[in-house]
């Protein structure tokens, strides 16, 4: 059978629908708001998360750290291509105002979290590392996210709360580490995937 | 309160036509919110908790009639909440998304998605 030839119109209609998302994200935007972060990616963290406390809960101890170097470093890498996934899917750039806002806010408690991580590494305190990763994590999401959807804050707070769950019971360190990375990340994904796409 | 505006369903004939067999995201399309203005401000309230009236016509670069106009189908449709008060002696009006509103605005970004994609794998 002889194939159609192809039509304007989905393309025509591909358009539009694209151009329907631009304005909605730039909407967003103009009331000074960063919207490219992707809900899909934020998942996609929880479940490499999940699966980077599964491997640290097989090897020994001496091993969790780096297990948790590995996964920072996975995650970032997800967090960056499907950000720039949602944006060249919306025909935005990444690098605008409110993205540059995100990032001056997002990077001073994630370098003091490098900070502490490399004095308190030697004394091999792991909840004590796991509760100041989960609380300064936190504290990023939350200055960060104050650029972004209202939605990012609430998350950072509940990786606070953890963080100092993670703290004052140190036992509870590990679990706070899969609830925190794994679990929130997924929840506040699957939430940020329903209400804003990406 | 009686609801002014009913939200009505596109035809989408053009549309259903182009996108066989998986047109039904068309059909369902909320032709209320297709609206540019609406649209504009479903985006805006979606990004904050609340916008006052004048911060809702900075972003959208709208003339106070057509603000008020459009705001107001959405608030009988009941996807926005409007409170009105004062700051001061200067009366104020502050907007934001129902959860209806919410939902609606995600169940559009879905339904866009899905024709991008639709075109993108066909």
């Amino acid at each position: 059978m002889a194939e159609h030839p192809p039509t304007s119109e989905p393309t025509s209609l591909h358009v539009h629908a694209a151009d329907n998302l631009r304005y909605i994200r730039e909407t967003m935007e103009s009331t000074g708001r960063f919207t490219e972060l992707s809900g899909l990616g934020y998942m996609l963290i929880g479940v490499s998360a999940t699966l980077a406390w599964l491997v640290s809960q097989w090897l020994q101890p001496e091993f969790t750290l780096a297990v948790w170097f590995v996964e920072f470093a996975v995650a970032t890498v997800i967090g960056l291509w499907f950000t720039l996934r949602k944006a060249a899917q919306a025909g935005a750039t990444l690098w605008n105002q409110s993205a540059r806002k995100l990032l001056l806010a997002f990077s001073p408690p994630m370098a003091a979290g490098g900070l502490l991580t490399l004095v308190l590494y030697p004394t091999g305190n792991l909840p004590l590392i796991q509760g100041i990763w989960l609380s300064l994590y936190g504290v990023s999401v939350m200055t960060g996210g104050l650029f972004s959807v209202n939605i990012i804050p609430v998350m950072g707070a509940s990786f606070m709360v953890s963080g100092a769950i993670a703290l004052l019971w140190p036992e509870t360190a590990s679990w706070m580490m899969l609830l925190g990375f794994g679990g929130l990340h997924g929840l506040f994904g699957l939430l940020i995937w329903r209400r804003f796409g990406g | 309160m009686a609801k002014a505006v009913k939200k009505t369903k596109a035809t989408a004939a053009g549309i259903a036509s182009t996108l066989q067999p998986s047109a039904a995201p068309a059909a369902d399309l909320d032709r209320l919110i297709h609206d540019r203005m609406r649209l504009g401000i479903l985006s805006a309230l979606a990004a904050e908790t609340s916008l006052s009236f004048g911060e809702l016509k900075q972003v959208l670069k709208a003339t106070d009639g057509n603000l008020s106009v459009h705001a107001r189908k959405l608030e009988d449709a009941g996807y926005v909440e409007c409170r009105k008060g004062f700051e001061g002696r200067t009366p104020r009006t502050d907007y934001r998304l129902t959860r209806e509103g919410r939902k609606a605005l995600a169940q559009y970004v879905a339904h866009m998605e899905a024709i991008i994609s639709h075109v993108k794998g066909g």
